[in-house]
């Protein structure tokens, strides 16, 4: 087998001391992140992103991964013992963690979250190892309309399947895109939307844009409710992880549905572990025996979102190295560390770069048995954090944005732009604009617009060529379908309302 | 919140003008190397353009249940005005004495006026962390950080 001789060889590269010792910082760091409810994994990683400059790619790539598995696995923590969710994609551990650590079972309930997510992170990180090769073999023949075609179907998920105002994603989109055009021209280097200005020639800085948005403007969200921790202690016995590890065969369905629906929204571009984890707990209740007792504490209520988050997780990074497309907005963030490297992102990576690629699968493999180590055993130490008022950690966490915003370009102007995106992230948030597409949108707006011109060029100027392409236009179609996605569904609504009078009752309306 | 919402519609629309006026000013169409500088941005701001039209429309249309909400939490204004401010306060001063002596104020304050600390306290989180991050990212990381009007006269 190729990929596990590669694999091996990945392995010698994640367990030099070096790289050990990064993945064990990342993983801590990361459920520090996770555990603290006012910082978010992927302002997380943007913040640390500037530290690994100085690194080399792969040690680079391996800590920012690490961080996002910690992150993973600590956002449980809070959500489990103080009903507050550490993570947006914990929200979902919170229903029956919390109702269960009430009941004196913080222990199994942590148990029930951390060995399941860990197992489901082991399978996705196995299918990641056998499917990226191929897929990025198969990517590797892709020209510039095969890529505009990708790129466009992974946009298209997120106004398909992102839930929320379509319009607004789509504003956030544009938005993004816009701000990615500020700047050099790629093609034709005339200076655009700038301006005049010298400072904007370089463009927005993406790092400052995704700080500003999640860090800041959860900050000032939080600001606005006084948190209080009053929670429940708990920490893991080893009597709670033989519990959860003998039921392991009683909840087989919902570990392997959870496992699988998981991965496959953690690959699709728009999503990542926060819908993961949503659609896992809704599942899971649907097909329970016992619907009813979800939200009461049940063992299936813990372990489906868990599992499902940790495993998207992984999800989210196979786009992200086999076609250079992030599955996640925190993926989305690692994609920029690449671009600050000096790393080309995509399938290439697999011939020019073998070592960073291995590296970071093997690294995987390493962070997420951290990972879990570190959260059996050191609960109490994590929850002790959360002792810390707000009073010094809000200002110390604005106080690392405002140096990982100046030391990407060097540039004060970056450390205003990111209280700027600070207050419109705030303002996005409270009316429902989707931040996720607008941070895609920006971090993939140059490699758009030059697939899109390219496209154009070996086209003299027809669009024909994105349907002529077999692989193109089954990208393209199917992206098209996506995008007028929400419109049918309000079609097929009329049409369905119009057809059973009945369902126009108020009381029958679903919501 | 409606007013707020269309506001917010309305903002964005104009940066959309902006950003379609700023555009027509390139080549929108054809050049020497195929599509032009402005092709891309100009797409993008018609889509801006009618998508948040859209939005403004729909804000405009009947009222929805959460147009009741405030925007801002009643009596939440305070405890927001005493964050953002004293992020605007630090950037400022940053830009004068630099990050070193920016953090330790912004620190000490936040910490005295909002968090009501001992002055111990005070005093040595906003000395330690400024020394932390001095000690990795200068002599550890070897990213020089901004030192304001100080520059030449710190001892580091």
């Amino acid at each position: 087998m190729d990929a596990l001789a590669n694999l091996l060889f990945g392995f010698t590269v994640a367990l030099t001391p070096y790289n050990l010792m990064v993945a064990a910082t990342g993983v801590f760091l990361g459920i520090i992140i996770g555990v603290l409810p006012g910082l978010g994994g992927t302002s997380g990683v943007a913040i640390l992103l500037p530290l690994t400059i100085v690194m080399p790619p792969t040690s680079g790539i391996i800590l920012l991964a690490s961080i996002y598995w910690g992150a993973l696995f600590g956002g449980n923590i809070t959500s489990v013992l103080f009903n507050i969710p550490g993570e947006p994609w914990s929200v979902a551990t919170c229903f029956d963690g919390y109702p269960m650590a009430k009941q004196g079972r913080a222990g199994e309930a942590l148990a029930y979250a951390f060995i399941p997510a860990f197992f489901a992170a082991l399978v996705g990180i196995l299918l990641f190892t056998f499917f990226a090769p191929p897929l990025a073999e198969l990517a590797l023949r892709f020209g510039p309309p095969e890529t505009f075609a990708v790129l466009l179907l992974a946009f298209s998920t997120f106004a398909g399947l992102g839930g929320g105002s379509p319009l607004k994603t789509l504003v956030s989109m544009f938005i993004g895109f816009l701000l990615a055009s500020v700047g050099l021209d790629i093609v034709t280097g005339e200076p655009r939307l700038t301006f005049g200005s010298i400072n904007l020639l370089a463009g927005f800085s993406f790092v400052t844009v995704c700080i500003g948005l999640f860090g800041v403007g959860e900050i000032l969200l939080s600001a606005e409710e006084a948190l209080e921790f009053r929670g429940v202690q708990g920490k893991v016995r080893g009597r709670d992880i033989w519990t959860v590890v003998k039921s392991t065969a009683q909840h087989a369905k919902t570990l392997i549905t959870g496992t699988l629906l998981g991965f496959w929204v953690g690959v699709l571009p728009g999503t990542g572990a926060t819908p993961a984890s949503f659609m896992a707990y809704g599942i899971a209740k649907q097909y329970s025996r016992h619907p009813e007792r979800f939200g009461t504490g049940v063992p299936e209520g813990v372990m489906a979102p868990a599992s499902a988050a940790n495993v998207a997780g992984i999800g989210a990074l196979l786009p992200l190295v086999t076609l250079g497309i992030p599955g996640s907005p925190t993926a989305a963030v690692m994609l920029a560390g690449l671009l600050i490297w000096g790393l080309q992102p995509g399938p290439l990576l697999f011939v020019d770069q073998p070592d960073f690629v291995w590296g970071l699968i093997a690294s995987m493999y390493i962070g997420n048995v951290m990972g879990l180590l570190m959260c059996l055993l050191l609960v109490p130490f994590f929850t002790a954090i959360l002792r810390i008022p707000y009073a010094i950690l809000g200002p110390l966490i604005v106080l690392l944005s405002a140096l990982g915003a100046y030391a990407v370009k060097n540039m004060m102007l970056d450390v205003w732009f990111l209280l700027i995106f600070g207050v419109i992230g705030y303002v996005f948030k409270k009316f429902g604009y989707p931040l996720a597409p607008l941070v895609v949108a920006l971090v993939l707006g140059d490699m758009t617009e030059e697939a899109l011109r390219q496209s154009l060029i070996m086209s003299d100027g027809s669009v024909t060529i994105f349907f002529t392409r077999p692989i193109a236009a089954f990208f393209l179609v199917v992206a098209l379908i996506l995008f007028s996605f929400p419109a049918l569904k309000l079609m097929a609504r009329r049409v369905w309302g119009a057809l059973q009078p009945v369902a126009r009752d108020p009381d029958r309306r679903t919501p | 919140m409606r007013r707020g919402e269309i506001l917010c519609a309305l903002a964005v629309l104009a940066w959309a003008g902006l950003m379609l006026r700023e555009s027509v000013r390139l080549n929108i169409w054809w050049g020497a190397s195929g599509p032009g500088a402005g092709f891309f941005p100009f797409w993008l701001s018609v889509g801006l353009t009618l998508t948040v039209a859209g939005v403004l429309a729909q804000a405009l249309g009947p009222r929805p249940a959460s147009a009741k909400k405030r925007f801002i939490p009643e009596g939440a204004l305070p405890s927001l005005l005493k964050v953002v401010l004293p992020i605007a306060g630090m950037i400022l001063a940053m830009e004068a004495v630099g990050y070193y002596v920016a953090a330790a104020l912004y620190l000490g304050l936040s910490m005295r006026w909002i968090g009501r600390h001992g002055w111990p306290m005070v005093v040595g989180v906003s000395l330690l962390f400024p020394v932390a991050t001095y000690v990795v990212m200068e002599r550890w990381f070897l990213i020089s950080l901004p030192k304001g009007y100080l520059g030449g006269y710190l001892p580091f």
